[in-house]
């Protein structure tokens, strides 16, 4: 369910909330859905629980995800808190202007790469829009 | 806490440990590396009161255990063989065990077992090298001490055992139990650990694992333009660690006054790239031999 | 000052011992009496009754007792070969360091142990002796102050002999120097004696008339040294001066060995001794004897013509071959 790529420059527990994320979007995990404890997936993967904690909490706090006292760790509906929403949004913004800086300085011409955008999208958005 | 000052342990006339010093906190995941022999497994001994230092203490929560045994009720030392327990079988291991260290769960070790499917009947001797890891780990955390020193505890056993006993002991951390693992296996350790303990010449230096991603010191692959600078290359802030043609991978300290990493943009390298830091490469900067000769 | 948890542990170690070590003294005394008394046949016990015409006599001096106070040492010794030889070589002793209990505690558990059985069997076996002479054709010599005092020299001397080999266990570095050292305890004071007084005569001072069992000569104060003195006493002979010497080896031993093991390094275990600072002294001592029994040895063979001359032959060859060997033997460091 969850690959940690070691050779990334990415830190582990970076990649622990993009690849829930990336579930979510790609409908392995539903709202409401149990996503394992901490203790369980860090004997899984084979990772500190500490990092493993530190994900959560970051999951937690862009409304990702629930935690509820003894019963574990839920997938949220997507819009549950409109502020965290807001936040992400400017970061995926601001995510997307250095994508185009980028790809201007790789060279790419303006109708190349919005073919690009429009590839990935087709390939990666999944099947279900989201709400409003 | 617990705290190791100025320990020093000398055997057949070599100092093995020459004022070690470092403290570990409760809950943390603790690896110890070093070249063969370094000593890992005197310090390891030492701590958990076998050896006796020549000077310097261990102290748990300010008392030192040597002085006070009881206190090593806090403090389990899990060899990487438990010849001890040979004419034992699980369950009068525990049984044992159980009646030294009053916190022992003995729920918690039948289960394990149970689950692991390792007999409990069975004479300990009788056990694969697999089994007998699992088992040693297993009656180790069962006692619930809040430090776990583990020798090697993947050394020599197969990949599903050394799985499953990695797995224990992410649990037992995830509980706050405070794990303290010498390991050769520097890619397990990177992903498990918060903190390493790098042995080096009888000494200790302590190194947080934010820091390899990072910190101070900082992995490249560079191409330079012309002839590879010999003088910079062999500057001690910078460490090549491979090349191959023309690329150059090095390792360099951004810290250091010399300003290495300046210097380096200063050449007007065709390529220079940020890679990220493994602990192996921290190992090879810390415990690698002389530097690179050109 | 002791440990449950330990003294369970140390039962289970030893537990062969617990049934052997009984009915082995029961072979040496209550099988012995019972011989006595009731087997061979009528007329060779009627003979027997009319020589027993005193209580020494009915009980024979205590010889049975005396045995079996020998039998007891030999095997408690080999207990202490279980308790802390076999422990360095299994990794039960660095087991037992890492637990919360102190060095002193750990040892004096051990001691414990060993000296509970011996109480054990020797109350056990002592009612049975005295069962069966009250139940014999000599029971009108019973006599309980007899077993009494017979059933506390056994237990004073057994136990400070116990307690030597305790000490030895605790300053050896394997079972082998262990066992080598507890076989020297028994050999080694008639043997130096015999050495010295070979060297001496050789150069013509006499310390005795040649029988080495004259229990009259002056100068065999090795006697003093060698356990079978303590151990094989008859009973009218029993005094004060056994008893000061052994309680003396008690305190001794006791306190050397609860120091000596306190201060165990356990990373020298599998050497000679575990203090290595005496291993200069212990090769010295090597040699100097190996030399001095060869030299004996050599003279023997040829004591026709010129003793000394041959004596010294022999001692000097046994240096060399004593040398020699106690190069090779400490380069191996055995892990036994």
């Amino acid at each position: 369910m969850i690959q940690i790529n070691e050779r990334s420059m990415t830190p582990i527990y970076e990649q622990i909330i993009n690849q829930v994320k990336e579930l979510i979007v790609k409908g392995g995990l539903r709202e409401g859905d149990k996503i394992p404890s901490v203790r369980e997936l860090s004997g899984m993967l084979l990772i500190n629980p500490n990092t493993v904690a530190k994900s959560y909490q970051e999951l937690e706090r862009q409304g990702v995800i629930a935690t509820a006292r003894g019963k574990g760790a839920f997938v949220c509906k997507p819009a549950a808190s409109p502020g965290m929403e807001r936040e992400r949004g400017e970061q995926l913004r601001e995510e997307m202007k250095r994508l185009i800086i980028e790809a201007r300085h790789l060279g790419m011409t303006k109708a190349g790469f919005k073919t690009w955008v429009t590839d990935e999208v087709e390939r990666n958005w999944g099947e279900q829009d989201a709400d409003g | 806490m617990l705290t190791v000052s100025n320990l020093s342990k000398t055997i057949d006339g070599q100092a093995v440990l020459r004022g070690v010093d470092f403290k570990l906190e409760q809950g943390r995941v603790v690896g110890v590396v070093g070249r063969n022999g370094a000593g890992k497994t005197t310090l390891f001994k030492t701590m958990a009161g076998i050896l006796i230092p020549d000077a310097g203490t261990v102290e748990y929560e300010g008392q030192s255990i040597h002085a006070t045994p009881s206190k090593k009720l806090n403090i389990v030392f899990i060899p990487d063989s438990p010849e001890a327990l040979f004419s034992y079988t699980a369950m009068e291991s525990a049984l044992f065990f159980s009646h030294i260290y009053p916190t022992f769960d003995k729920g918690f070790f039948s289960n394990t077992l149970h689950k692991l499917e390792l007999p409990l009947d069975r004479k300990i001797r009788q056990f694969s090298k697999g089994m007998r890891m699992l088992f040693s780990t297993v009656l180790g955390l069962a006692t619930k001490a809040p430090f776990v020193l583990l020798d090697e505890p993947t050394n020599g056993i197969d990949a599903i055992a050394k799985k499953q006993v990695m797995t224990l002991l992410m649990e037992a951390a995830e509980e706050g139990t405070t794990l303290v693992i010498s390991s050769h296996l520097l890619n397990e350790l990177e992903r498990v650990a918060d903190t390493i303990l790098v042995m080096k010449a009888g000494g200790i230096e302590t190194h947080d694992m934010d820091e390899t991603a990072n910190g101070a010191v900082r992995k490249f692959q560079v191409v330079f333009r012309d002839e590879a600078p010999a003088s910079w290359l062999n500057s001690p802030s910078v460490r090549v660690l491979d090349k191959i043609g023309r690329v150059y991978t090095v390792l360099v300290d951004t810290k250091a006054p010399i300003g290495a990493l300046e210097e380096m943009g200063k050449f007007d390298p065709l390529l220079m790239e940020h890679l990220p830091m493994k602990l192996e490469d921290l190992f090879v900067w810390k415990l690698g031999g002389s530097n690179y000769v050109g | 000052m002791w440990v449950k948890s330990l003294m369970l542990r140390e039962i289970r170690q030893a537990r062969a011992m617990i049934w052997i070590i009984p009915l082995g003294h029961f072979l040496m005394l209550g099988l012995q009496r019972y011989n006595e008394w009731f087997m061979g046949g009528e007329d060779l016990i009627a003979l027997r009754v009319r020589f027993a015409n005193s209580m020494l006599e009915a009980y024979q001096y205590g010889n049975m007792e005396s045995n079996s106070r020998m039998m007891l040492v030999l095997a408690l010794f080999v207990l202490a070969l279980i308790q802390i030889g076999a422990e360095r070589r299994n990794g039960a002793q660095e087991l037992l360091f890492s637990f919360p209990y102190s060095r002193r505690s750990i040892y004096v558990t051990k001691w414990l142990f060993g000296v509970g059985l011996l109480a054990g069997s020797l109350l056990l076996n002592t009612l049975i002796d005295m069962a069966v002479m009250a139940s014999s054709p000599v029971s009108s010599y019973f006599s309980f102050a007899f077993h009494a005092n017979e059933f506390l020299y056994s237990m004073l001397t057994v136990t400070a002999l116990y307690t030597l080999a305790l000490f030895l266990g605790a300053i050896s570095g394997s079972i082998a120097s262990q066992g080598i050292f507890s076989g020297l305890v028994f050999v080694l004071p008639l043997g130096l004696w015999v050495l010295i007084e070979r060297f001496l005569r050789v150069h013509d001072i006499y310390l005795s008339n040649g029988r080495y069992y004259s229990y009259r000569d002056q100068y065999q104060f090795y006697r003093y040294f060698s356990p079978d003195y303590y151990l094989f006493v008859q009973y009218p002979f029993l005094s004060a001066k056994y008893v000061i010497g052994m309680a003396a080896l008690l305190l001794l031993a006791g306190w050397g060995g609860m120091a000596a093991y306190e201060k165990n390094r356990a990373e020298n275990n599998g050497k000679l001794l575990l203090f290595p600072v005496w291993d200069r002294i212990l090769q010295v001592s090597f040699v100097a004897c190996f030399s001095l029994f060869s030299a004996l040895f050599v003279s023997e063979m040829l004591s026709m013509s010129n003793e000394l001359i041959w004596y010294y032959a022999g001692l000097l060859a046994g240096a060399f071959i004593g040398l020699s060997l106690i190069r090779r033997l400490t380069r191996i460091r055995l892990k036994i």
